[in-house]
């Protein structure tokens, strides 16, 4: 069977809503071999789609296997993405049209969600990418696995990627406490997997009570904020090269929550915080990241710009600065070469 | 068949004069009871078809609503199933949902209040029923449990709280209210799922009553329940408040009598103090050894009490790793909670065992401390900076009051109230 329904392939060429990908070189002609079913999102007054048009899964699983090798092995990540990410997207649509939840949606979810994973650090740079959005997608993705584990769980069937992806989820919901109660529900076998035990270890390293947040999530007492550590933890062995492009995403909060503390354990008159020293504990790419970052939460440098001046309190109010950091985003986050560089060995 | 006859009778009669205890006493789900046996003999010899026939013959002649005469039939048709050893307990319990439908057709009635000790029996009994259905088939996909709590136990609830007919509790269906809550609350805890807690503790705060006015027995449960949950969430104050409330209002025996036979009580006490000593130790606040005795939770808390108090981070992690106590941290999922927060706690301990060292001197020396952490972490990549970042957290949060001096790796804590006691640290709500 086709990666594309035969209708779908006349109609989208008539309707010039063709991809690159699925053009005949040079034409603006469909290829009917390279065409690839588009999502349809569900309206209301659409019809059902035939039976007929729904792909088994074992042509889903090749279909992946043709869009992970032939376009985002052959062509560049981020000019991909977009087909890419809708044609997945149409895939798993298919899986849960035919309410497929077995070992053949496991594997073609799991694959997705890696690519998922893999942009968000690869194109969070990009023109045009939103990570939330991706973010939104990566997270349907982990809760569909989440319920298949499950169901092969009930049926006495073993996943062997389980953990990984379990570990995944509670990473994608790095506050979120709840992801901790639910580890501890997991068989013991997957429970003691070095990826659910590192997955908790940077919830508990990452968890601070230092947040202003109007409608609060919970603020709670003892609360590590171990950055040093984090940072060191994401930057070694146990954490996978995956792991750490989900942790990205997260970066900004943590680093702010850092300098939040630091800015108050030390003393202005002090003299400054080496840069060099806040570059290395914080996994900054580089000197100007640092600068850029301690900028924007109006922390003071000194005059030569080598070292961050906490402490202070601001002129006007005589409170310590940060106050309007709450409303503040950084709009571009650069992820570490430094941290991840040392992974790319891993073949994930 | 006159036993039937004669039962159909007094059950409209009841009805009809709205008699709690005697529709109560007819009505009886206990199959232990003689009323069900006698009961259950006679249905034994007739069949469903003549069961139906007969009942709504005489509901009929006695001029009976239909709702109650659906309610009599299903009950009937529940208990002959309920009494026979060959029963499926999933059928037995789908029979029993039949039955409780019927009657909450019957409960929606606007002066229906005198039949709230009904619904709380049956609705037990629904859960009670589930549950055992439940055990016989642990891997279906849908728990009969939950299909209790969605189906029933929600439309009841919604039921009571939507009473406004009186204030006087005992005049009101909010007499149940609570104890349908606490119902789905073991529901809920028991699948698993605190999704729908918190739209449940809202509706609750909505209806209008006070905890205080209800049994204590419904006062403790709830507030385990509440426990609980404010416990999945982190919020540690809540949990403890309310956790603590329960366990000083359990009913008091003396747990090691072998002849008391509070053997229930002892149980639902060790329960709720297992999560109030969880949630006071992140909060600095020890149990006595013998509180821990008389509950038997030594071997689980005792040595982490020792390495807080020492700030032993390798005792901490040792234990709550060693194969004889994980599983249980884990099962009561406490575990990550404890590793987590009690590692904080245990360095700020081990900075003020290292002060103290000091004569009292306002300097600590930070290198001095990775050599500590060092030793009881055994972890190479332990270095200064951890050891910086650590104390800048809790100087942050308030478990020490002072300043670091990083360029000579120094921290110097402040004359007064340098350390202060653990308990009395609150997280900010604003943080300024």
């Amino acid at each position: 069977m086709d990666m594309c329904p035969e209708f779908e392939r006349h109609e989208r060429e008539f309707q010039l809503n063709v991809e690159k990908f699925e053009k005949v070189p040079g034409t603006e002609k469909i290829d009917h071999s390279r065409a690839v079913k588009a999502y349809a999102r569900p309206a209301a007054g659409k019809e059902q789609p035939l039976p007929s048009d729904v792909r088994p899964p074992a042509v889903l699983l090749s279909t992946l296997d043709y869009l992970i090798n032939q376009i985002v092995g052959e062509d560049d990540l981020g000019d991909s993405h977009f087909f890419v990410r809708d044609r997945t997207r149409s895939i798993r649509q298919d899986f849960t049209l035919q309410n497929n939840r077995g070992l053949e949606a496991i594997q073609a979810h799991e694959i997705i969600a890696r690519y998922h994973i893999l942009c968000m650090h690869q194109l969070c740079e990009n023109k045009g990418f939103s990570d939330q959005q991706e973010m939104e997608q990566l997270r349907k993705v982990l809760t569909s696995l989440q319920e298949f584990y499950d169901d092969m769980r009930s049926e006495g069937v073993p996943c062997p990627n389980e953990a990984e992806f379990r570990a995944y989820h509670m990473l994608s919901h790095l506050r979120d406490p709840d992801m901790i109660r639910q580890a501890q529900r997991l068989p013991m076998h997957i429970f003691q997997d070095p990826y659910i035990q590192v997955a908790a270890e940077i919830h508990a390293l990452t968890r601070r009570n230092n947040d202003i947040r109007r409608r609060a999530k919970i603020q709670s007492e003892a609360s590590p904020n171990f950055f040093s550590r984090f940072f060191k933890l994401v930057a070694g062995a146990p954490t996978t090269y995956l792991m750490a492009c989900l942790l990205e995403v997260n970066f900004v909060e943590i680093r702010k929550g850092a300098l939040k503390a630091m800015n108050k354990c030390y003393l202005d008159q002090h003299g400054g915080f080496p840069v060099d020293d806040l570059v290395a504990i914080l996994g900054f790419d580089d000197a100007e990241e640092c600068i850029a970052n301690c900028e924007e939460y109006d922390l003071a440098l000194t005059p030569d710009r080598t070292a961050v001046i906490f402490g202070r309190k601001d002129p006007v109010t005589r409170r310590r600065i940060f106050k309007g950091a709450s409303h503040f985003r950084m709009v571009s986050y650069n992820m570490s070469e430094v941290i991840l560089g040392m992974k790319c060995g891993d073949t994930n | 068949m006159q036993a039937i006859r004669s039962f159909v009778r007094e059950v409209v009669q009841a009805y009809k004069q709205k008699d709690k205890k005697a529709i109560c006493d007819l009505i009886s789900l206990d199959s232990s009871s003689e009323r069900v046996e006698q009961l259950s003999q006679v249905l034994y010899d007739m069949t469903e078809e003549s069961i139906r026939s007969t009942v709504a013959a005489d509901c009929e002649s006695l001029d009976a609503p239909r709702p109650l005469k659906d309610l009599i039939t299903n009950y009937l048709i529940f208990t002959i199933a309920s009494c026979l050893d060959t029963s499926d307990l999933a059928d037995v319990y789908e029979l029993l949902s039949t039955c409780y439908g019927s009657f909450l057709g019957l409960y929606t009635a606007f002066d229906a209040q005198w039949l709230t000790p009904l619904l709380m029996n049956i609705s037990y009994s629904l859960v009670d029923w589930a549950t055992l259905a439940d055990k016989e088939n642990p891997t279906a996909k849908e728990l009969k449990v939950s299909d209790a709590a969605a189906k029933h136990l929600s439309r009841a609830f919604n039921v009571v709280i939507s009473d406004k007919t009186s204030n006087d509790l005992k005049d009101s269906k909010k007499m149940a209210l609570y104890y349908l809550a606490n119902l789905t609350f073991r529901v809920y805890f028991k699948i698993q799922s605190t999704r729908l807690l918190p739209t449940m503790i809202a509706n609750i705060s909505k209806a209008g009553v006070k905890l205080e006015q209800y049994p204590m027995s419904q006062q403790v449960t709830h507030r385990y329940y509440l426990g609980r949950y404010y416990l999945y969430q982190l919020d540690l104050r809540s949990t403890e408040r309310h956790l603590a409330f329960a366990f000083r209002n359990c009913p008091p025996q003396n747990p090691h009598d072998p002849q008391s036979t509070n053997e229930v009580t002892y149980n639902n006490a060790r329960l709720i103090l297992i999560y109030l000593v969880a949630a006071r130790l992140c909060l600095g606040i020890f149990p006595s050894q013998q509180l821990l005795r008389a509950y038997d939770l030594e071997v689980y808390f005792s040595t982490l009490i020792r390495a807080v108090k020492l700030g032993d981070l390798g005792l901490l992690d040792n234990h709550l790793d060693s194969p004889e106590v994980l599983g249980w941290f884990v099962k009561k999922e406490i575990y990550f909670l404890l590793k987590e927060k009690l590692r904080v706690l245990c360095w700020r301990s081990l900075i003020r065992r290292v002060w103290l060292l000091n004569a009292g001197q306002p300097r600590v020396d930070l290198n001095l401390l990775v050599s500590v952490g060092q030793l009881l972490i055994k972890d190479g990549s332990f270095d200064i900076w951890d050891v910086e970042c650590i104390t800048a957290s809790l100087l942050d949060q308030g478990y020490i009051r002072g300043y670091i001096h990083s360029e000579k790796k120094i921290l110097v804590v402040s004359k007064t109230n340098s350390f202060p006691p653990v308990s009395s640290v609150e997280v900010a709500e604003e943080y300024a």
